[in-house]
């Protein structure tokens, strides 16, 4: 159970999407791709509805996320009533920290899987990040401040791991964010 | 595994006393006269009594989870269904489709992906079932029930109005109070405040509710068709 809850670590993409429906993109359907660079605004907010598969058992959740690229971001997570289960940043100069961890989710995890995926999916690529992982994107939006389609819906899926995410972005907003919004101090 | 952490279990079913609300009022609760011990005996015993002549309700609901550091709220809204003694519907609608299911002794869990159901194998259904039946003996107005881990304390004013405070110090790093405000009538909840660490708080709203309607059994099946 520490395992699964662990894995409520998951990126949370704010935007104004449709429900999420997934579809074919112009160019076709994308397959898998061990990561995609998207071109994400400089700095952004956005809220996600997340589903996570771990080993056969499933949990859904909601996530809030702020990020200020290339290298600072805050991830915080809801659970079905609002509570939260956990608040993680990572912010040049402070490291990453677990800001709180009221749903008691194995630091190891957050640490871990939980930054990485960070990475792979909002930050620009780093060597060695995302082995293992496979991305798929598809319900593309135009959200204004965008310079491109942001994908409304992201699986990110390591089988090794035998865990997968669905991401469903529910809100994106782009916008300056000062140090504050990343201080865990 | 545990779905909800230990402390969860025990906030949870504060945030559905509901048999039926006025539109919830604002965030900061109108409350105001403390009410002496003999008093809240009083009081709770009317409430429970109150509560208990719904058997079963359905309502609407807006959920809000202010953010204060990013000046932010995100907001759910959806319907809530309840039948006495355990069955409990707990259906977000926008701005994501997620579905909560109690019936009885089964807890079923879905999400919308494509905007069809799928059913969630969830880890471990114990500890949210435990959540969700102690929602249902709140609807019941056990509060009683809660003393345990809770201290209660029920004031008096505009509107009278319950408020629950952890007991456990750790439990209160999490989670400061939580308010619930009630009808003139003290026969249903207007709100339920759950005020965490810093300036974040969650408060969740009701309308349109309606009291002892008809519900199909079908509402609260754990097996979508």
């Amino acid at each position: 159970m520490k395992i699964l809850r662990a894995l409520l670590l998951l990126p949370f993409l704010l935007g104004a999407c449709a429900a999420p429906r997934p579809t074919v993109r112009e160019a076709g359907v994308q397959a898998p791709e061990k990561r995609i660079e998207v071109v994400y605004p400089d700095s952004f907010r956005a809220q996600h509805r997340v589903t996570l598969t771990f080993r056969g058992k499933q949990l859904d959740f909601t996530g809030y996320l702020l990020v200020r690229r290339p290298d600072a971001w805050r991830a915080v997570a809801f659970g079905e009533f609002g509570g939260s289960l956990f608040d993680i940043a990572d912010f040049p100069g402070r490291g990453f920290k677990i800001i709180k961890n009221p749903g008691e989710i194995r630091e190891s995890w957050l640490t871990g899987p939980a930054a990485e995926i960070m990475r792979l999916l909002y930050l620009p690529p780093v060597a060695g990040d995302g082995d293992g992982y496979e991305i798929s994107y598809s319900n593309y939006t135009g959200f204004p401040g965008a310079a491109q389609e942001l994908p409304c819906h992201t699986v990110v899926e390591n089988k090794g791991m035998r865990l997968k995410l669905e991401i469903d972005l529910v809100k994106f907003e782009p916008m300056e964010l000062p140090d504050k919004f990343f201080d865990h101090d | 595994m545990k779905l909800c952490p230990l402390r969860w279990k025990f906030i949870f079913p504060a945030l559905f006393l509901l048999t039926g609300a006025l539109p919830a009022v604002g965030a900061e609760p109108a409350v105001e006269r403390k009410l002496e011990p003999k008093q809240q005996g009083e009081l709770l015993a009317r409430l429970e009594e109150n509560l208990k002549a719904s058997k079963t309700l359905q309502a609407k609901f807006k959920q809000e989870k202010h953010l204060a550091l990013f000046r932010d709220v995100l907001v759910s809204r959806g319907l809530l269904a309840f039948a006495v003694p355990s069955r409990l519907r707990w259906e977000i609608k926008e701005p994501f489709h997620s579905l909560l299911l109690l019936n009885g002794k089964e807890l079923a869990k879905y999400d919308f992906p494509g905007g069809k159901p799928r059913r969630l194998k969830l880890p471990a259904a114990d500890a949210l079932y435990e959540v969700m039946s102690q929602i249902a003996g709140l609807h019941q107005g056990k509060f009683g029930e809660q003393t345990e881990n809770y201290e209660l304390q029920l004031y008096s004013g505009e509107a009278a109005g319950l408020v629950l405070v952890p007991k456990s110090k750790k439990l209160k790093q999490f989670i400061q109070a939580i308010e619930i405000k009630f009808s003139k009538a003290l026969d249903s909840v207007s709100s339920v405040l759950i005020r965490e660490g810093g300036e974040d708080f969650t408060l969740i709203t009701f309308s349109e509710v309606s009291l002892n309607p008809e519900l199909p059994a079908a509402l609260f099946s754990p097996d979508l068709k």
